[in-house]
């Protein structure tokens, strides 16, 4: 008899704008699975999907899935990655957990998926929105980028680079002449 | 969304894109959400509850550049049938059989054109087929049963994950607002500029070999 994929159960964290690190928000919507599953126990779980588009952007965190797997108390031995479709992220982590298990590379597999998008600076998740779009060719279109996004992004940049930078520039000699090697 | 809207304050809100009002287009949201997904053998040993198998799944793109758009006109989301057709396929199931279904509607327009492309009606009648209260519980498919993207959030890895527990609850008889005896349930995702569609559907019994 083949194997049959089935979805056992599921939670999920508060919604909206919340004062909370990426990582939190899984934890409670872990939290939340579990407790809908009073037998199952992170440990028994022996594999992680985190369908995350923005963690790199918005969390300064990319290889999102150990970080994960680390937090929510799992040891995973089939698969621990990351996936990204970005509005899709969750459903193709869900397809690709139906082809692990029914094919017998998994047996338990945690899907899960979260993005913490509110950031101090409203205009860098429209700017970001760009990246989610064909970007070579649509991007110079205007496609999905807010009016007057790119300069006020190139100005912001410049201004923090050139605070940053210029103190270091005035006293180290490695700044001063960064093109020379250090002795 | 956290707090009460009435009609008249949504048609009054802000002009994003004219006819789109602010509250016709889906909040950017902080969240996350997690499921299990496990085969029927080792499930029995963890629930009592009814087994939710995955019966069919299609993820479909054919252009990302929008000038390669492949349909007649914007409203023409030959991409969306294609991948809905597979799904069906997959599942052996018609379009007449899915009892539920959370559709992505980032916009209210898309609600309106998915459930056109998706077969719940004919093309061009999914404006009508949403207003007279075909989508509401008691309708012929009631969508977005949870409130969908426009009233949830649309936190992006987690939307999927959320649509396919409220399918979930839905067919073991348990979400918040339940559709009478549901047995098969369809979730759809849109992604990036329209480029890709993707599509899962659950039912209370396996797809019989």
């Amino acid at each position: 008899m083949s194997r049959k994929a089935v979805i056992l159960g599921g939670g999920q964290c508060k919604w909206g704008v919340r004062e909370a690190h990426f990582v939190d928000l899984f934890q409670e919507a872990a939290k939340a699975c579990f407790d809908d599953i009073p037998g199952l126990k992170p440990k028994d779980v022996d594999g992680l999907i985190v369908a995350t588009s923005y963690a790199g952007r918005c969390s300064f965190q990319v290889n999102t899935a150990p970080v994960i797997a680390e937090r929510l108390g799992m040891k995973p031995t089939s698969i621990c990655t990351r996936c990204d479709t970005l509005c899709a992220g969750g459903s193709t982590g869900i397809i690709l957990a139906k082809g692990l298990v029914e094919s017998g590379n998994a047996d338990i597999v945690a899907v899960s998926g979260g993005e913490k998008l509110y950031v101090p600076q409203k205009w860098e998740i429209f700017y970001s929105e760009l990246a989610s779009i064909d970007h070579d060719w649509d991007g110079p279109h205007g496609m999905a980028a807010r009016k007057n996004s790119l300069p006020l992004f190139q100005l912001q940049t410049t201004t923090t680079l050139w605070i940053t930078l210029w103190p270091r520039c005035k006293k180290s000699s490695p700044w001063k002449k960064p093109w020379q090697p250090l002795s | 969304m956290q707090k009460k809207l009435t009609m008249e304050e949504a048609m009054a809100a802000a002009v994003v894109a004219p006819p789109l009002t602010l509250y016709d287009c889906c909040p950017i949201t902080d969240g996350a959400a997690v499921c299990i997904i496990t085969t029927d053998e080792i499930a029995k040993k963890y629930t009592d509850r009814p087994l939710v198998y995955i019966r069919g799944t299609a993820q479909h793109t054919d252009h990302s550049v929008t000038g390669n758009w492949g349909g007649k006109h914007f409203a023409d989301w030959t991409h969306l049938r294609t991948a809905a057709k597979v799904a069906y396929k997959r599942a052996k199931l018609a379009p007449n059989d899915i009892d539920v279904a959370q559709t992505h509607d980032c916009f209210s327009i898309s609600e309106v054109i998915e459930v056109e492309e998706l077969g719940f009606c004919e093309k061009g009648e999914g404006g009508e087929f949403c207003m007279s209260g075909q989508i509401n519980i008691g309708g012929k498919v009631p969508v977005n049963t949870d409130g969908g993207l426009l009233a949830v959030g649309h936190p992006f890895g987690a939307t999927g994950i959320r649509q396919g527990v409220e399918i979930m609850k839905q067919l073991q008889g348990r979400a918040r607002h339940q559709v009478k005896d549901a047995r098969f349930g369809l979730t759809h995702n849109l992604s990036g500029m329209n480029a890709e569609h993707t599509i899962l559907i659950y039912g209370r019994e396996p797809v019989k070999e």
